[in-house]
């Protein structure tokens, strides 16, 4: 018996023996992580080999990419397992916290050897510093906010011959709810999931959870004070709009319980957030109608708009993979052929090019490897999607985009991020609370000016004014050293 | 082999063991029972007893450190903090209506679940035609295979406010729709019919098969005497199911601070205003910490439910012992 043991220890040891050497030749394989909303896409694999036999011919490094699903993710990190890059952003697997706690790697002082990397993204390197240091780098994509109505224009412009403008403010939807509604009795045109119209909560900045914000709008010292969620008049009248179409039958009855929104509903009136000139949602084969965006809210920028999609790297790793990682960053940021593979597969099977120089996926490429562009690296550096041959993508897309950015109403806190360490018992509590009666005020169920009264009073009771003030006075520290 | 191997061995560890009774040797029949209970042992080891150190995590703040492994973390890395983990439990304003909530539903849960079952047993027993007595046992233990999400799909099928059966039923006989989902009142009757309905067909099979092991004889002779059915119930059947029933109660008992989060959660569509009678320790726990997954929280959670249960077991079955000292647990 203990020979048998010995033995299969032995056997055990070589096996890794063998693995480690195999490691060790000159090629660099990276472990990277990256999410997705379910499944890794089908044929993963065989992209991610088209895409190393190219890296591992320019500069010499592989990588080991994996689709992992938020919470996979989150708990393998914590569990310490080890990768060497990492997606990481604002609204998930915090950047700011993690970057905090020091899990991602220093790279500020590499980052001169990689002039290109750096070049292609400053100016917006901010929304990666910590405490005057970078830790990841930004998958530059759309980086401000615009929110969209997203509206049947078959409906309203053919049919009742209603005009639908660029922008409006969102009061001004109502007619068009109206209309529907009095050809459609027992339809909901606005049909609502549990969390609400998409992004349109993006009237603020989030500063503390989803409950302590800053308004856009707020300008001279409101534009630095913290302010709860209620606080905020324009925030609240969307809300108050909400709650009087629920009432109008507008809105769905079950939306605070409700938690799909299938294309099949054919809801005249969707949101979502997206980009002056986005194609995506305008394919009138998948929508069955076509559709025109109506923006409502923006554009914006924050801290938190700017860390839509990050990578850091594996504060555990060797500096030896930290460089690999950051050449294979600069390759994806400045070899557009490269970076196509990684985002919509390999040509002439998952995508083709078309004669502007758009792509368009094929129909394998719809079902077998298609997903958000960021997931696998910048999105500014890929080439533009166009819908079909006829709804073509403009090649120049970002640069317009970018440009339209300038526009953009900055917020006037910078880069501060809430250190909340001191008071996580009693967030996680506020959390709880305000989580408690959440779907019901997004979704116009139950009527905001009541709700918020009975929360405020259950925060305020449990400490809400101390986290309140905690986090004025970090900001306030912040603003007098960033001035 | 084995067996081949036994069929010797009286004869020869028969005459070997009388005369040196101290001289314990590990016989080959002490073997067989090892390796017979080596997958349990280990199955409980791996999964239960070496976990066990992670209760550490109710009194540390988890701080992983990258490129080392987890036990490092956990041990080195992660700073002591008291009883700090347990102190979001208590900030909560709602926190007596939770534990309320949590203690009423398992004490009506635990009347019903032990109650029910044993007459519908026995009334199942006493059936004419043993395939109906089959078809109603499959059909009852049936719920028991579904899990709570597809259940609250279930029941969102028959309550949804403009497309579900029952106000489909209530509008067109001339009544007014119910927002099911937003009117508590009608919740606590709601969750436990559905409870009930999803658990009481297994135990009800616990209770059957102790009552096919109930000896024929004591029956005929009961009937000799002339007993009704309703005295051979209370004279046979009931004392003979006394173990059963206390072992089932006791292990119950240890549940009553832990609820069954998909009932709770997912039947109720996490419906906010549904809370005051829904909430419970598990769901409060859940969506305090669905923003941060702060382990330690949730680790120190679990301890408290856990320790309360385990001495809750003890003393209930000190209680039930004092009063039958045959049906204890342990």
């Amino acid at each position: 018996m203990k020979k048998l043991v010995s033995l299969i220890l032995v056997l055990t040891m070589m096996l890794s023996l063998c693995a480690v050497s195999a490691n060790a030749e000159e090629t660099k394989t990276l472990v990277w992580w990256t999410i997705t909303g379910g499944d890794a896409p089908i044929d993963a694999q065989e992209v991610i080999d088209a895409a190393n036999k190219i890296s591992e011919e320019k500069i010499g490094v592989k990588v080991d990419l994996q689709f992992k699903t938020s919470d996979q993710l989150t708990m393998s990190l914590n569990a310490g397992e080890y990768y060497d890059m990492i997606f990481t952003c604002s609204w998930f697997n915090n950047y700011d916290e993690n970057a905090r706690n020091e899990y991602y790697y220093d790279i500020t002082d590499l980052l001169a050897d990689y002039p290109d990397l750096y070049n292609a993204i400053d100016p917006w390197w901010q929304g990666a510093v910590v405490n005057d240091r970078i830790y990841g780098i930004p998958a530059l994509k759309d980086i401000g906010i615009q929110v969209f109505f997203r509206m049947n224009s078959d409906y309203f412009e053919g049919e009742k011959g209603m005009t639908l403008p660029d922008e409006m403010s969102f009061e001004e939807l109502e007619p068009y709810l109206a209309a529907w509604k009095a050809d459609h009795p027992n339809e909901y045109p606005l049909h609502l999931t549990k969390n609400g119209l998409t992004g349109f909560w993006q009237v603020h900045q989030r500063v503390v959870s989803s409950y302590l914000v800053i308004p856009y709008e707020a300008t001279g010292e409101a534009a630095t004070t913290i302010i709860p969620i209620w606080e905020d008049e324009q925030y609240m009248n969307m809300l108050r709009c909400l709650h009087k179409w629920y009432e109008l039958g507008y809105i769905n009855p079950d939306a605070a319980t409700n938690e799909s929104l299938p294309t099949e509903l054919g809801t005249p009136v969707r949101s979502g957030t997206a980009w002056t000139g986005y194609k995506g949602w305008s394919n009138p084969e998948t929508y069955g109608f076509n559709v025109k965006l109506v923006q409502y809210i923006g554009p914006y920028m924050s801290r938190a708009s700017m860390q839509g999609a990050l990578f850091a790297i594996n504060a555990g790793a060797s500096e030896e993979n930290a460089r690999a990682a950051l050449k294979y960053f600069q390759l994806l940021y400045t070899d557009t052929a490269f970076r196509d593979i990684l985002a919509y597969g390999i040509e002439g099977e998952h995508f083709n090019y078309l004669s502007n120089g758009t792509v368009l996926r094929t129909e394998l490429g719809k079902s077998n490897y298609n997903f958000d562009t960021y997931y696998t690296g910048p999105v500014i550096s890929a080439s533009v999607v166009s819908a079909s041959e006829s709804l073509l993508g403009e090649p120049d897309q970002w640069a317009q985009v970018y440009e339209n950015y300038k526009k953009a109403s900055v917020s006037a806190i910078g880069s501060f991020s809430y250190d909340g360490t001191d008071t996580e018992d009693v967030r996680t509590a506020l959390y709880a609370i305000y989580q408690n009666y959440f779907n019901e005020l997004v979704t116009g169920t139950v009527d905001p000016d009541e709700t918020f009264a009975k929360i405020a009073e259950e925060m305020y009771a449990i400490g809400l004014q101390d986290v309140i003030d905690d986090a004025q006075n970090q900001l306030n520290e912040y603003l007098a050293n960033n001035q | 082999m084995a067996l081949l191997k036994k069929s010797k061995m009286p004869a020869d560890s028969g005459c070997a063991a009388l005369p040196k009774p101290k001289k314990k040797r590990f016989s080959l029949d002490d073997l067989e029972l090892t390796l017979l209970s080596l997958p349990t042992v280990a199955w409980f080891l791996a999964f239960c007893y070496v976990p066990l150190f992670g209760i550490v995590f109710a009194f540390k703040k988890w701080k992983m450190k990258p490129g080392k492994s987890f036990l490092y973390s956990l041990f080195v890395n992660s700073k002591w903090v008291g009883l700090d983990n347990f102190k979001f439990l208590f900030l909560n304003p709602q926190m007596g209506n939770i534990i309320r909530n949590t203690l009423v539903y398992n004490i009506i849960f635990l009347i019903i679940g032990v109650t029910l079952p044993v007459i519908l047993a026995i009334m199942i027993s006493y059936m004419y035609s043993s395939k109906l007595r089959k078809i109603c046992q499959t059909a009852t233990f049936l719920p028991h295979f579904l899990s709570w999400v597809i259940v609250s799909y279930f029941v969102y099928a028959f309550l949804s406010t403009d497309r579900g059966l029952i106000n489909s039923i209530l509008t067109s006989s001339g009544g007014e729709a119910i927002r099911w989902y937003q009117s508590p009142e009608y919740w606590p009757a709601i969750l436990i019919f559905m409870n009930t309905w999803k658990t009481f067909g297994y135990s009800m099979v616990v209770y059957l098969a102790s009552l096919t092991g109930i000896d024929k004889g004591l029956y005929e002779s009961a009937v000799i005497d002339g007993a009704t059915i309703w005295q051979q119930i209370k004279g046979i059947t009931l004392p003979l199911l006394r173990p059963v029933l206390s072992i089932m109660f006791i292990l119950n008992v240890g549940h009553i601070f832990t609820s069954e989060f998909g009932l709770f959660y997912h039947v109720t569509r996490d419906s906010g205003s549904l809370l005051s009678v829904t909430q419970t320790i598990d769901v409060y726990v859940y969506k305090a910490l669905m923003e941060n997954n702060n382990y330690g929280y949730s680790a120190a959670t679990s301890l408290l439910q856990n320790t309360i249960g385990c001495i809750l077991i003890v003393i209930t079955n000190l209680v039930v012992k004092r009063i039958d000292p045959e049906s204890g647990l342990f």
